[in-house]
């Protein structure tokens, strides 16, 4: 227990426990965007797919942890970034900014608009209190009609552009994250350093696209509620 | 050449401090940063002015004493030098300088452009060394260290211990001074006896200091007059990672680091 603690209270350790309790968010996103991406299926596959989730008895064992972990990061961001400002508080005069890289306080900012978008997105496809016109959908089985929940939400721009920015800044954030990651864990060669560059920009893209390939084809008309009303 | 300097003066610890500006005329062009310092003083200490007081030492880029932000950058805008080789055909006639001391909390300044970086020596005093019998000296190469090991163990060692990594981080975090450290002894035979807990104490001495922590921007590598790189920050990381994961040290709570006089 004391290792715990002891890690807890340690920069490095604070900074181990952040990527770690990162990198399962990243896994959640990355299995969320599968589960996702059947919606350029037949409604029923989607539809089907979240039945099956919320009859899960794991489902609230699973959103649990999932809560916890992500709260847990959040804590940990804001206290490292507390103890950041804390370590420097007079500011230089002159200031000349040395590499383009992505700064901790943009970590800071993008984190703080992730945490408010994902308690936006929750209100909105999993409460569904955000469009109450959409909430109580159901298809044909009495299965919720998610498929033509996320479309109709979507349907309107201010809210897919909602999730296009966040999205955006999500992929910002990740590109720094998982390049950060590696060197948290101390993984660090010149053998594979333009690997992890490459698989941080490819993951972080890949995810972020994927993700914002449903509002985007929504928008632009290749996903409607009709076009999948004969499944 | 010609400048105008704006500098920060700061009586002691407990003064607010404040950019003063100074115009200065004919200085040669061959002339190094802090000799040009040194010309403003005289022209100071003539008018019954304070000179301006700034650390210094060796003025060969080997002692780490010097510092000084200069227009935003610690050592100035040449990489791999330390302010004391820093000359002043590296800047343009006419050209408007800011210098200001290391900033940090760590840090506190003591007179204008001295700060107190004796932080570092404690983080290095709570392990930062190997422990030896004295004697005879042993004789040379009686103990063989893969020559690699070596080489990358030399370049830890040359860190100076200025202080401009914490000075340029976002964070004032002292991690590439403490990877220099920890890596010149994990990379060699004779650090492996207290190597667990050099890290270990080193790290949570770095803590009580005050410093910040990496958000690796590796701002500091770029600074750094040694060019000391990251991949010793990877590997302080991954020391610290073992130690707290396997350590039977790090399984008891933390005892103070102070050394029992
Ligand atoms: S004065 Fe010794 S390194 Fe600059």
């Amino acid at each position: 227990m004391f290792r715990l603690i002891r890690l807890f209270n340690t920069s490095i350790g604070s900074k181990l426990m952040t990527a770690t309790t990162g990198l399962v968010l990243v896994l959640f996103i990355a299995g969320h965007l599968v589960g996702n991406l059947l919606i350029f299926q037949q409604p029923s596959v989607i539809n089907n797919y979240a039945a099956w989730l919320q009859e899960n008895p794991l489902l609230w064992v699973i959103r649990g942890s999932m809560l916890f972990v992500f709260l847990f990061h959040a804590f940990l961001g804001l206290r490292l970034a507390r103890q950041n400002r804390q370590a420097r508080e007079s500011q230089y005069h002159c200031k000349t900014p040395i590499e383009g890289n992505i700064s901790s306080r943009f970590m800071l900012i993008s984190g703080g608009v992730l945490f408010a978008f994902v308690v936006f997105h929750v209100l909105h496809l999993t409460v569904g209190v955000v469009d109450g016109v959409n909430a109580n959908l159901v298809n044909e089985k009495n299965q919720v009609d998610v498929y033509s929940r996320v479309i109709l939400g979507f349907q309107n721009p201010w809210i897919s552009g909602a999730y296009l920015v966040a999205l955006g800044l999500l992929g910002v954030h990740l590109f720094h994250a998982i390049q950060s990651l590696f060197q948290t864990f101390g993984f660090h060669h010149e053998s594979y350093l333009a690997f992890i560059r490459v698989f941080s920009i490819g993951l972080s893209m890949i995810l972020t696209l994927g993700l914002a390939s449903i509002p985007l084809s929504v928008l632009f008309g290749f996903l409607t509620v009709s076009t999948g009303s004969g499944g | 050449m010609n400048f105008t300097l704006h500098i920060w003066r700061q009586k002691d610890v407990h003064d607010q401090g404040k950019m003063v500006t100074y115009s200065l005329a004919d200085i040669d062009v061959n002339m190094s940063f802090l000799e040009m310092l040194d010309t403003l003083n005289e022209g100071l200490i003539t008018q019954g002015e304070e000179p301006i007081a700034f650390d210094h030492d060796c003025r060969e880029g080997i002692c780490g004493a010097c510092s000084l932000v200069i227009n935003g950058i610690p050592h100035g805008p040449n990489q791999a030098t330390t302010t004391c080789q820093l000359y002043m055909r590296h800047f343009n006639d006419g050209q408007e300088i800011y210098i200001e001391p290391w900033r940090a909390n760590a840090f506190p300044v003591i007179r204008d452009l001295v700060v107190d970086r004796s932080a570092l020596d404690r983080v290095s005093q709570a392990s930062g060394y190997i422990s030896v019998n004295t004697g005879s000296a042993p004789d040379a190469n009686t103990i063989p260290i893969d020559k690699k090991h070596a080489d990358l163990a030399f370049q830890a060692a040359s860190c100076l211990g200025c202080g401009a990594c914490v000075a340029v981080c976002e964070n004032a975090s002292a991690m590439l001074y403490v990877a220099a450290k920890v890596a010149q002894f994990a990379l060699i035979p004779q650090g492996q006896p207290e190597r667990t807990h050099r890290v270990i104490s080193m790290v949570e001495a770095m803590d009580k200091e005050g410093f910040g922590n990496c958000s690796n921007n590796y701002d500091c590598a770029v600074v750094c007059p040694q060019e000391i790189p990251i991949q010793f920050i990877a590997q302080l990381n991954r020391e610290f990672f073992h130690a707290a994961l396997t350590s039977s040290e790090f399984a008891q709570p933390p005892h103070p680091l102070e050394h029992e006089e």
